[in-house]
């Protein structure tokens, strides 16, 4: 396997409304927290949180370091957006335990094209973007791919049950739930 | 047009409109999203006017959700009335928009046509709008976890 994601925060004593001076400094306010464990406010280097972000989304595990010290694995969990301007305002990182299964929302990883689509004879409707997966934290897939290339009717669709399986992980979500379906485009006269 | 099926009651006190979007403010079923930028109400009417340029310009496929609804009667009197009398009759049926509401929804159409619809149907609307993409991860596999570089250490 490879190196663990990194990521390294400081313990956080500026609490309440004082975080906004903490944001316009480019310090993201957080928070770790996770079963049987104190929730822990802390501070991260905001750029550098959104380098990794971008390159992990959900379901990928980070080992976080707080002030250099041994840290905690954490999945990113759920992030504040600032209403207009959409910029991630707080990180919620939630803490588990290597030996115990958790459940994540997997992102979908839409893979080549559907002949059907390249033809230009139809449209990619992705109805869901995300999974329910059941793994221990470092056997969670990073991202679901679906193979659209297998898709090659405008009637066919890609449903949980066609997903890509492993006895590593377990996919919770209705085996019948439609991901993606395609809708034909009519061409004008 | 978009109004209420039944009302509670007919008619409404203005009200103020202070804050910011904080429900509603995210791109939720498409893929292309319009995005309110000032506080405003949205009649009816404008909600229609917007959705047929949508629709005109998209032409075939493609998806679209409205997503705001015009539930506040807003009242006027006829015109060369001398005041008094009471309050007048239901108008018209508003949409109060907050900064940061997302008015109108789109998928399954080209980006650049996404974005040419969207712009054309914010020129029906009485505020500045811009367009946003979902948010959601597009996450690359070939990025995760397989290059040193992509372990973003502080």
């Amino acid at each position: 396997m490879s190196t663990p994601i990194q990521l390294e925060a400081q313990l956080r004593t500026v609490l309440g409304k004082g975080v906004s001076r903490l944001r316009r400094e480019g310090i993201l306010p957080a928070t770790v927290y996770g079963k049987d464990r104190e929730p822990l406010a802390i501070q991260i280097n905001e750029k550098d949180f959104l380098n990794t972000y971008r390159k992990i989304g959900h379901s990928v595990l980070v080992d976080l370091k707080i002030d250099g010290r041994e840290g905690f694995n954490v999945f990113v969990h759920m992030l504040q957006r600032h209403p207009v301007s959409r910029a991630i305002i707080h990180a919620d990182f939630r803490a588990v335990d290597a030996d115990r299964p958790v459940r994540v929302n997997v992102a979908l990883a839409l893979q080549g094209a559907s002949p059907v689509v390249a033809r230009g004879d139809a449209i990619v409707n992705q109805m869901i973007s995300s999974v329910r997966v059941r793994a221990l934290p470092a056997d969670m897939p990073p991202a679901m791919p679906v193979d659209m290339t297998l898709v090659v009717r405008p009637t066919q669709v890609v449903q949980v049950k066609d997903l890509p399986t492993s006895d590593k992980y377990v996919i919770e979500s209705e085996p019948e739930l439609i991901l993606i379906s395609l809708t034909g485009v009519k061409r004008r006269a | 047009m978009l109004m209420p099926k039944r009302m509670k009651y007919r008619k409404m006190q203005r009200g103020r409109n202070r804050g910011l979007a904080h429900r509603g403010s995210s791109v939720a079923f498409g893929e292309y999203g319009l995005m309110a930028l000032d506080r405003t109400w949205i009649t009816s009417r404008q909600i229609e006017a917007a959705r047929r340029t949508i629709t005109g310009y998209v032409k075939r496929g493609g998806k679209v959700w409205i997503r705001i609804f015009p539930d506040k009667p807003i009242t006027s009197k006829p015109a060369e009335t001398r005041m008094g009398g009471g309050k007048g009759s239901v108008d018209k049926y508003v949409a109060v928009i907050k900064p940061g509401r997302i008015l109108f929804e789109l998928a399954g159409v080209r980006e650049e046509v996404a974005i040419e619809a969207l712009r054309r149907a914010a020129q029906k609307l009485p505020t500045r709008c811009k367009v946003v993409r979902r948010e959601e991860m597009i996450v690359d596999l070939a990025l995760v976890g397989e290059d040193d570089e992509s372990t973003g250490t502080a």
